[in-house]
């Protein structure tokens, strides 16, 4: 009999322990009201219009840059170098939501046989040079995105091809 | 987090756990979780996680980079037409193709060796050259025009003008003949005139 006393007393105890809790818990809710943040937009769409091209370099590149500009201009302690063929900033045309913030990433470099790529230059729409992974623009509908670069030499350049590549992402911030 | 659930077990089965135990476990059942503000830069509606790479687009840009020996030229020969009559009349021409064959419907090649230009031409091979010919300078009594190349034992090409497309070789021959018009002013004694040759990868 007491031991029941004694339980009933304990579950009385842990009823008030627990309704306490909860209405402690009820006594700090608050409500707040969020916004559901969304916005329709075309996706962005790039072409491309023609590659980074720098044409014929003498093999004898070595540790000499060649800085190709995004107006097609030479540049660099080996502009001398480059020998033939045509030089000419990449060239893509994006497609996007006017008024829209973008972001451009250029990755995954991959370098040719005998030089690194590297200081990537965007123009976007005819504005300003600028190092294309800090470049934001505001978006008009469909405008040409110019992109430079600079190779370094490594002493290791050998006569034929030796292309490169590089992604060009554009997003909405 | 195993001690967590069963803190829990023992509070709905009511029996065999210690006060402390029940509220630790009790309190972390009603914990809520850490919101995050609306207004922070980590806080996506839940569904739209990818919201932004849907959006993007990406595109491989290729970067074109031949390496090459620089083209090298050396002059082999002149290009001769040895001596022709001082008579040479205005419009009367003598023609040296690159093979050295002398065409000469006046009759006023006198003596001498007649031959086309010769250079050798040293580039990387398989890559497209232009060959031109400009900056011609007339000898006194004559004018050079018509210019044909022939480079690497291929067929007689204008090369004057725009000059004309070839595939390099690595090491060759560029033979250049040329046809000499009188203007009715020559006169005797030494009269030689030049023109550049450029070859260009394109």
């Amino acid at each position: 009999m007491n031991t029941n006393i004694r339980i009933k007393k304990f579950a009385a105890i842990l009823g008030s322990a627990l309704m306490g809790l909860m209405l402690a818990t009820i006594g700090h809710a608050a409500v707040e009201n969020v916004v559901a943040q969304v916005t329709f937009a075309d996706p962005v769409t790039i072409v491309e219009v023609n590659s980074l091209q720098y044409g014929i370099i003498d093999h004898v590149l070595n540790a000499e840059t060649i800085i190709l500009g995004t107006d097609d201009s030479v540049g660099g302690t080996g502009a001398a170098l480059v020998i033939g063929g045509t030089q000419a900033a990449a060239e893509l045309t994006v497609d996007a939501e006017a008024s829209q913030t973008l972001t451009i990433l250029i990755d995954n470099i991959i370098d040719g046989t005998g030089y690194a790529l590297s200081a990537f230059v965007c123009k976007y729409n005819g504005g300003a040079d600028t190092a294309c992974n800090s470049l934001t623009p505001t978006a008009v509908a469909s405008a040409p995105l110019l992109i430079g670069a600079t190779i370094t030499g490594d002493n290791l350049a050998v006569p034929g091809a030796a292309n490169g590549s590089f992604d060009v992402t554009i997003l909405y911030q | 987090m195993s001690s967590l659930n069963s803190g829990q077990w023992r509070c709905f089965r009511g029996r065999s756990g210690s006060l402390p135990s029940l509220i630790v476990a009790v309190s972390a059942f009603f914990a809520p979780a850490v919101p995050i503000a609306q207004d922070s830069p980590d806080f996506i509606l839940p569904g739209l996680e990818d919201y932004d790479h849907l959006m993007a687009d990406l595109a491989t840009v290729k970067a074109e980079v031949t390496f090459a020996h620089p083209i090298g030229i050396s002059a082999v020969s002149a290009l001769e037409f040895g001596s022709l009559d001082q008579n040479l009349a205005d419009l009367e021409s003598v023609t040296v193709a690159p093979d050295n064959t002398v065409t000469d419907p006046a009759d006023r090649v006198e003596g001498g060796p007649q031959a086309a230009a010769s250079l050798t031409v040293a580039a990387t091979p398989g890559v497209p050259i232009t060959i031109l010919v400009d900056e011609v300078v007339p000898g006194a009594g004559y004018s050079l025009t018509n210019f044909r190349c022939n480079y690497n034992t291929a067929s007689d090409t204008a090369c004057d003008g725009p000059g004309y497309s070839e595939t390099s070789v690595a090491d060759s021959t560029l033979f250049v003949g040329v046809t000499l018009i009188g203007n009715g002013n020559a006169a005797a004694g030494a009269a030689d005139g030049s023109f550049d040759v450029t070859i260009s990868y394109q």
